[in-house]
């Protein structure tokens, strides 16, 4: 199809090519799928235990993409819509790039030191890194129901195998064959949901479905096949962000999974299921909102409270992130539920500061850990303050922040979701969103109090009396081979420092952005 | 608007009662001359050597992957080498060029990480 008149001219001669133009709109996709060969090559060529190159040259695809992205924002394109419709490079698709490339650049920097010491260092870690990158990117711009499954698979797969890289860690077995199941059943329910959107519109392609629902929706008729094409859809994305009552891979794949997937994976994808569940509800199916509304919202209220209060019973740093990544995906939606430009805006902030203050969180615990284990137990956290006091001072930093404490990153994240459902009229929303807060105190300043609090440092006898070990040889030893990672999560706590001062940092960008079709 | 459907309910009906009526029909007034080559397995046309519930060593699997990949690589070529010189000329070749490529690097991978001996 694409450049099809082009040639018609000189039917043999060819000049069947894609516009440079649609290219140049997914070069951001094209560096970092390309990446992913490169990397792969290399792994072939560098010898064992190249881990550093390998990490070094996936930072260096990731770095090149993110460039590409500022620059295509600086450039504003006129017409950022390109392959006949079916991709948007606008505002709100490099916005999300940027977070999810940031946070993947984040990863890599936690990566080489961590699988060294949990022995996993094997180059294809950092290829499925990429491909499930380059998914994510295809899913944060689609504009077409194809491309999106098509971003969703492409940034699944990869992480499936990445959740079970610890071969001969039964937990991250477990995980990643849950995930696999579980995540196979939530496309089954996306697919579904969009062939009904597809059967009953005749297009897949999300500006048309949007024409088809305002001339149903302005005329009175809600399409009862079109109403379950959008729960299945519901479903399907929720499961992907891991929204209660879809929530239930989440705590077993959060804590079987090497701790840098972890990482990865309950910030980026986040961030790129959030684009297209902002893209499809605030947009293409804003003429059916009376109808999904209350659901959306439902689907909000029910992660709000369900995180907020199972994290209370948690013992595993992972674990407890878990249940917080799922009452965080509850404050996000809140802003699809809203669903006008300031909602988009606020889930957007909200993702950017969930990048900043989760990242670090998990880069914590990423550098906690020790040979074959990670360290996330409440136990062999106590008494952190005096072994690492930096890292235990960093982690009560993001834990304020999670929790949205004033002069934080997450304090303005959960202000702007909130004062966005109240300028709506949605108050059930936002009183629910402070009163769970106020439940999330309780559990993130339990870690902060366990760091802090006097008493024997349990893990530091554990290990004297298993291994005779000296107790300075673990962590402090991990850390000075490990400088890349303390300086992402020294940036990190920069961040959420840094916005939680100056929020318009990131607000000015995302004045005016909202999500609309080609 | 659910009256769109009736096809698809017309064409369900029509396969289950079609899949009943072939299954009882058939015994009913087929003629049965059984033979002996007619009872054996039917193996692409061989006759059947021994007995198919063999065990296979477990590297097998990894054999047969690689064949499905080269194998929907080839079902790939057919209709792109049919409608090259017609529809697709240099735009089908760039693209196929990229497709065999990629194909090749995951080739290179998997003889560089030792996949292709057997033991």
């Amino acid at each position: 199809m694409i450049g099809a008149q082009v040639g018609a001219a000189v039917p043999w001669l060819p000049l069947h090519f894609v516009p440079a133009s649609d290219l140049l709109g997914i070069l951001p996709i094209l560096i970092v799928g390309g990446g992913a060969v490169v990397v792969l090559l290399a792994d072939l060529v560098v010898p064992r235990r190249g881990g550093p190159l390998l990490a070094t040259l996936t930072g260096v695809v990731l770095l090149a993409a993110l460039g590409t992205a500022v620059g295509q924002w600086a450039a504003n394109a006129a017409h950022p819509v390109v392959f006949d419709g079916s991709y948007a490079n606008d505002r709100f698709t490099l916005f999300a790039d940027f977070v999810i490339l940031a946070t993947a650049l984040a990863v890599v920097g936690l990566s080489p030191g961590y699988l060294r010491r949990r022995g996993l260092e094997e180059g294809e870690y950092y290829i499925l890194l990429l491909a499930s990158v380059a998914g994510m990117l295809v899913l944060d711009g689609a504009l077409n129901l194809i491309v999106i499954f098509l971003g969703i698979e492409l940034l699944s797969i990869p992480l499936y195998v990445l959740a079970g890289f610890a071969r001969d860690d039964k937990k991250s077995q477990e995980g990643a064959m849950k995930y696999l199941l579980l995540g196979g059943f939530a496309s089954a329910f996306l697919l579904y949901g969009m062939a009904l959107l597809y059967g009953e519109t005749g297009h897949t392609s999300l500006t048309a479905i949007h024409a088809v629902l305002l001339r149903g929706a302005t005329a009175g008729q809600f399409d009862p096949m079109i109403l379950a094409g959008i729960g299945l859809l519901v479903v399907g994305l929720a499961f992907k962000v891991s929204a209660a009552p879809f929530h239930w891979w989440t705590p077993d794949v959060y804590q079987g999974s090497p701790a840098v997937v972890t990482t990865f994976m309950s910030v980026a994808t986040k961030v790129a299921a959030f684009a297209v569940f902002l893209r499809l509800f605030s947009a293409t199916l804003a003429p059916y909102r009376s109808e999904w509304e209350i659901p959306v919202a439902v689907v909000a209220i029910i992660s709000m409270i369900y995180g907020n209060l199972v994290a209370v019973a948690q013992t595993s740093v992972k674990r407890l992130l878990a249940y917080s990544g799922i009452a965080q995906a509850g404050y996000v939606m809140i802003g699809v539920a809203v669903g006008r430009p300031d909602g988009t805006q606020a889930a957007l902030f909200y993702l950017a500061a969930y990048a900043f203050m989760n990242t670090g969180a998990f880069a914590v615990v990423t550098l906690l850990s020790r040979r074959g284990e990670d360290c996330d137990r409440y136990s062999q956290l106590a008494g952190l303050s005096r072994r690492e006091p930096l890292l235990a001072g960093l982690m009560a930093l993001f834990m304020l922040s999670l929790a949205g404490f004033p002069l934080t990153v997450g304090f303005f994240g959960k202000l702007f979701l909130f004062s966005a459902a109240i300028h709506d009229g949605q108050l059930s929303l936002a009183i629910w969103g402070i009163l769970t807060s106020a439940v999330s105190l309780f559990y993130y300043l339990r870690v902060i109090l366990l760091m802090y609090a006097p008493g024997e440092d349990v893990l530091e006898t554990q290990e004297m009396e298993v291994a005779g070990v000296s107790p300075e040889g673990s962590a402090v030893a991990a850390r000075s081979t490990a400088s890349p990672a303390v300086l992402v999560v020294a940036l990190a706590g920069f961040g959420t420092i840094l916005l939680g001062v100056f929020p318009a940092l990131i607000y000015t960008l995302l004045q005016g952005i909202s999500v609309v079709h080609g | 608007m659910l009256f769109d459907y009736l096809p698809v309910l017309t064409f369900l009906v029509m396969i289950v009662l079609l899949g009943i009526a072939l299954t009882v029909l058939i015994p009913l007034v087929g003629p049965r001359k059984p033979t002996k080559a007619k009872g054996l397995p039917y193996e692409c046309g061989i006759v059947p050597a021994e007995t198919a519930r063999r065990r296979f060593s477990v590297t097998f699997y990894l054999t047969a992957m690689l064949f499905i990949v080269f194998d929907v690589e080839a079902i790939f070529l057919y209709p792109w080498a049919v409608l090259l010189r017609s529809t697709l000329h240099v735009f089908g070749l760039i693209e196929m060029v990229i497709f065999v490529a990629l194909i090749a690097v995951a080739l290179a991978y998997v003889w560089r990480k030792g996949a292709l001996e057997w033991d």
